[in-house]
């Protein structure tokens, strides 16, 4: 058992990304609020459907409309507290709001935030979610709209964050994303190893080579397949020819030529030297691919084409906490994986070159 | 090494011309292809014309490329060896490709705008894409053809390895050829060109790293 801690380690940490990543909940949310848009200077009741909530009308939810584009000063904002508020279920209730005849002066566009504030779940929002309409114009009402924010509830306990366009698929960041980290990982590695192989000529080096390729391949296919699960969801289809699909399928239509390459060649020593060089070249070709093309092109990954990259409420410090050792583990495993390859391949085709104690 | 460096373009060169038969070859290759376009399609529009352009040119160079190295590997193989180094010989290889590529690249212009009229309006950018582009095609194909010259199936294995490596290549000069055409207004243009610029300099690192490794016989 001496010197596979690192085996151990990546079965636990696999373990607690799997539960931690699938059994923590998301932060409550707003999933919908209807109507969309509401007239100025008359009652409207908007109904919001919550998610994760556990709206309850002892607790007393509290319902707010909040003009967009306008920041909280001193605790103060444009905005209409709820005249009243019905709760019809845990994820359901209907709020009254008396509205003002026109917008304040000041107003900077026509679109409000509903916030949600209740004892058992925290507060949360749903950004410029109500137009409204017909607003008589210097009405006078910045007094009415003036409305204090304040007494918010601080949620507890662990959640990940709740976006609407992601729901529960936010999970995927710990499976999709980690197992990119850990190919990438395992490719240098790859071509680290195919390096040595070219100094050395050690046949050692090449089996590594070539099985952590393979993995790296493997993990190729499972990042895409996640890719297009996660994109089934949220971009509506699996497949959108998104520029990072395309040079994605490109990457692993490479690396899968290596393996054709090794095939058709007529001596094991040429197989290896001439994989080795294909191997290095297929790396230096996969950073342009992946990292450089996709930055310059729309894309509808985050980080591409004018979408922010991750931070902010897209990976916050609990999300952090799962990913992180997602990649570890990932990369972990993807290394065990290759060892065994590596020496399943090793003792069937050259039993007396390597020895056992090389393994 | 200069020295020897050029008598072997030289001598590739005089090899090509004296087997007139191969140069023609890429050049018929080309006007064949042009004129099988507009026997099919009759007439082009901008955005069509410009992908057949780099298709011509790929495989033009795919075809040039495979002879390159065949018959380097039989009986003069060894000769040469003796007399200069692999990196030489690649070096000769990959600036008689490249040359060839270029003069692929006026034919296949020259006889689309023949053809099908000439929709580049911005000349010097369309003439950088086409001298980056045939670089970074000749390169590559040279050392894939490297590569494959000792595997059994060649031109076929040529074609699966090389036109995963060219794809992010070829996207880049379709998108400059748009360009040049006034297709599409961009304004990354300048970072299209390096990015160019910077495959070429990383093939051609490549090469000098790899070649003298893969050329040993086993």
């Amino acid at each position: 058992m001496k010197g596979a801690w690192w085996k151990v380690l990546a079965v636990v940490l696999m373990f607690y990304v799997l539960f931690a990543g699938m059994l923590i909940p998301l932060k409550s949310g707003i999933q919908a609020v209807s109507p969309q848009t509401v007239e100025l200077g008359q009652p409207v009741e908007l109904a919001v459907t919550g998610y994760n909530t556990h709206f309850d009308p002892a607790r007393g939810p509290r319902v707010w409309l909040k003009l967009n584009a306008d920041t909280l000063v001193g605790g103060s904002a444009y905005g209409l507290a709820a005249a009243a508020v019905v709760v019809d279920g845990p994820q359901t209730l209907r709020a009254t709001f008396v509205l003002p005849e026109g917008l304040p002066d000041d107003a900077k566009d026509y679109y409000a935030s509903v916030i949600v504030d209740n004892a058992a779940d925290g507060t949360f929002v749903m950004p410029s979610v109500v137009a409204l309409a017909n607003g008589r114009a210097d009405s006078g009402d910045d007094a009415a709209w003036t409305t204090r924010f304040d007494d918010f509830t601080a949620a507890t306990g662990m959640t990940f964050p709740y976006r609407a366009l992601l729901g529960e698929s936010i999970r995927n960041q710990y499976f999709h994303v980690s197992l990119w980290f850990s190919l990438m990982l395992l490719m240098l590695a790859a071509a680290v190893y195919a390096g040595r192989y070219l100094r050395s000529g050690d046949l050692r080096h090449d089996y590594r080579s070539e099985a952590l390729t393979r993995t790296g391949l493997l993990f190729g296919i499972l990042g895409l397949v996640t890719g297009m699960v996660w994109a089934n969801y949220t971009w509506g289809k699996p497949w959108s020819g998104d520029i990072k699909q395309n040079m994605t399928a490109i990457a692993l239509l490479i690396y899968l030529a290596y393996f054709v390459l090794r095939a058709s060649m007529a001596s094991d020593q040429q197989a290896r030297r001439v994989g080795a060089a294909y191997n290095l070249f297929a790396f230096a070709m996969l950073i342009p691919l992946l990292y450089i093309i996709p930055r310059m092109r729309e894309s509808l990954h985050p980080g591409a084409g004018g979408n922010p990259g991750f931070g902010g409420e897209d990976l916050d410090s609990t999300m952090r906490m799962v990913f992180y050792p997602g990649i570890i583990g990932f990369t972990l495993v993807g290394l065990w994986l290759a060892q065994l390859w590596w020496r399943t391949q090793a003792l069937a085709n050259n039993p007396r070159v390597i020895a056992a104690s090389d393994l | 090494m200069l020295q020897r460096y050029l008598t072997l373009v030289r001598l590739e060169w005089r090899l090509e011309l004296r087997q007139g038969a191969s140069l023609a070859s890429v050049g018929l290759f080309v006007i064949g292809t042009v004129y099988l376009f507009s026997l099919a399609f009759g007439t082009l529009e901008p955005r069509l014309w410009n992908a057949l352009f780099w298709l011509v040119l790929l495989f033009s160079a795919t075809n040039a490329s495979t002879r390159l190295f065949s018959r380097e590997l039989t009986y003069r193989y060894n000769y040469y060896a003796q007399l200069a180094s692999p990196l030489e010989v690649f070096a000769a290889k990959a600036t008689f490709a490249t040359v060839l590529l270029l003069g692929v690249g006026a034919l296949n212009w020259a006889a689309l705008a023949l053809l099908f009229g000439n929709p580049i309006r911005d000349y010097g950018l369309f003439t950088l894409a086409i001298a980056l582009g045939g670089v970074g095609l000749a390169l590559v194909l040279s050392f894939v053809a490297v590569l494959t010259a000792r595997a059994r199936g060649g031109a076929a294995l040529t074609s699966v390895l090389a036109f995963p490596l060219l794809i992010p290549l070829l996207l880049t000069l379709v998108k400059l050829g748009a360009v040049a055409a006034r297709l599409i207004q961009q304004t990354s243009t300048t970072k299209d060109v390096l990015l160019l610029g910077g495959v070429d300099l990383l093939v051609i690192g490549l090469s000098i790293l790899l070649v003298p490794t893969v050329w040993k016989e086993a």
